[in-house]
């Protein structure tokens, strides 16, 4: 638990730094090909980072678009360091953009959260059952994650997935270190509530 | 899971577990958590439910993404000439209007600012002084009277507007005028012994603090005043005619700056293109 309050946990993940920042010096220099090089490289933790946030397919795969037009037109302004951070960072500010946008124009509820069609691919050696209870747990928490306040999700997923500390979620979103907490906290019992029959599922 | 929890679970509090989980206590309160964790099943429960989310969260499976983000040549060509994203705040607005039209919009903004705020200023102005009016109307002992206008004061039973109008008042509808009242208490006395009696020295009248209202001859102290200072909207709205201007003057150079800047652009550009 200690170690969650290190600065700079999401840093400490980023595999492939070297190979990172020579492609960005490359798309930087006019390299379309480098650039969609780093996208390629990118893009599922992107959507994964992004569909927590948007529990929605085709609005997630939009605000991942939008984030990787803004990554290639601000090339410039990349000024060193970690490149997946850099995306992270770009990806969720379009996720919040569209959570705002959502909220301007309160629509349906996120359709996905109906959406049964998809299970998750399985390595071989999954069995059967395992697959199914992995399919209905996402698919328990993604409502539950989806019915939480937009600020507590965002806070929560980038604190409990993308490893940010409390400094780095507060600079990414604008806010204060002690908001940031109160929502991770507020958040966390929120989810706990709203999950508590479905308690045996989670602890599989 | 026990549904039914012990009655000294319902006391505990399920924010300081999470607290706890997050390793953001110290002192009393880690200590506080930690005997609540020891000592209640059911606080236990909820710190290992925080974990098994937690994870949960972590491995969740996503579903596959609807598509490939890669960028084609021509988005890519489209993307460079829109150039990097506009920067926020002052700067950004400047970069993106251009310093020109951010001038031209910022004195629109401020001239119409300007403008509606003086609006605001005169309309509560005359309110009050209708107001005073009123009072004046309603006020049996016509002392009042004397002291707003030395006219009122030869004809008690006469009142007059500060045009000088007789506008009797039914003397039933003083008590209604309470935000006169207010007023009135809010509007300074006038010194002792000046009340009835119209004084003429103009030199007096400019050393009254407030009284330069009264002094241009505004009509409120029509006839030698009392020093009185006139309503604060009143004073405003006789002192005010610069900024009148200055607001127009903003409003008229933005706008001017909108017509005249599109118009040199397609002259530029028609003279370049032809």
């Amino acid at each position: 638990m200690a170690d969650k309050c290190d600065a700079g946990r999401g840093e400490a993940r980023d595999p492939g730094r070297a190979l990172d920042a020579a492609l960005v010096e490359q798309a930087q220099e006019g390299s379309l090909e480098a650039f969609n090089q780093l996208v390629v490289r990118h893009q599922d933790h992107l959507y994964a980072l992004v569909y927590r946030l948007v529990p929605d397919r085709d609005q997630a795969g939009d605000a991942v678009q939008e984030a990787l037009f803004s990554a290639y037109r601000n090339l410039s302004t990349f000024r060193g360091g970690s490149v997946r951070s850099w995306l992270a960072r770009i990806a969720v500010n379009a996720a919040m953009d569209l959570q705002r946008a959502r909220k301007r124009r309160p629509s349906q509820p996120y359709p996905e959260l109906e959406d049964e069609s998809w299970q998750p691919a399985g390595d071989g050696t999954t069995e059967p059952e395992d697959l199914s209870l992995a399919g209905e747990r996402s698919r328990v928490l993604v409502a539950a994650l989806a019915r939480l306040p937009a600020e507590q999700r965002n806070c929560i997923v980038l604190f409990d997935v993308e490893g940010y500390d409390y400094g780095e979620i507060a600079r990414l979103m604008g806010i204060s270190v002690g908001t940031v907490k109160s929502r991770i906290h507020r958040g966390r019992v929120a989810l706990r509530t709203a999950l508590e029959p479905m308690r045996e599922l989670l602890r599989g | 899971m026990d549904r039914n929890p012990a009655p000294s679970h319902a006391a505990h509090d399920e924010l300081l577990l999470a607290r706890l989980y997050g390793g953001d206590l110290e002192g009393r309160e880690l200590e506080r958590a930690r005997e609540m964790v020891i000592s209640c099943r059911e606080c236990a429960a909820v710190l290992a439910d925080f974990e098994a989310i937690a994870a949960a969260t972590v491995a969740m499976s996503i579903p596959p993404r609807p598509r490939d983000f890669t960028i084609g040549p021509a988005e890519a060509r489209a993307l460079r000439q829109r150039g990097p994203a506009p920067k926020p705040g002052l700067r950004g607005i400047v970069s993106r209007l251009g310093p020109v039209r951010a001038l031209g919009t910022s004195m629109t903004a401020a001239g119409i600012a300007g403008i509606l705020a003086l609006g605001a200023i005169s309309i509560s102005g005359q309110t009050a002084t209708s107001s005073i009016d009123y009072r004046q109307a309603a006020e049996p002992g016509g002392q009042e009277l004397a002291i707003g206008s030395p006219t009122s004061a030869q004809a008690p039973n006469a009142p007059q507007d500060k045009n000088g109008a007789g506008t009797p008042a039914p003397s039933g509808e003083a008590a209604d005028w309470a935000s006169a009242d207010t007023l009135a208490a809010q509007t300074p006395e006038p010194n002792p012994g000046e009340s009835g009696s119209p004084r003429a020295p103009a030199a007096d009248d400019g050393a009254q603090p407030g009284a330069s209202g009264a002094a241009t001859g505004s009509g409120y102290a029509e006839g030698g005043g009392t020093g009185e200072a006139p309503p604060a909207g009143q004073a405003a709205g006789s002192d005010s005619g610069p900024l009148w201007l200055a607001g127009f003057g903003c409003l008229a150079a933005g706008g001017l700056v909108f017509v005249v800047v599109p118009t040199l652009r397609r002259r530029r550009s028609a003279g370049g293109t032809g």
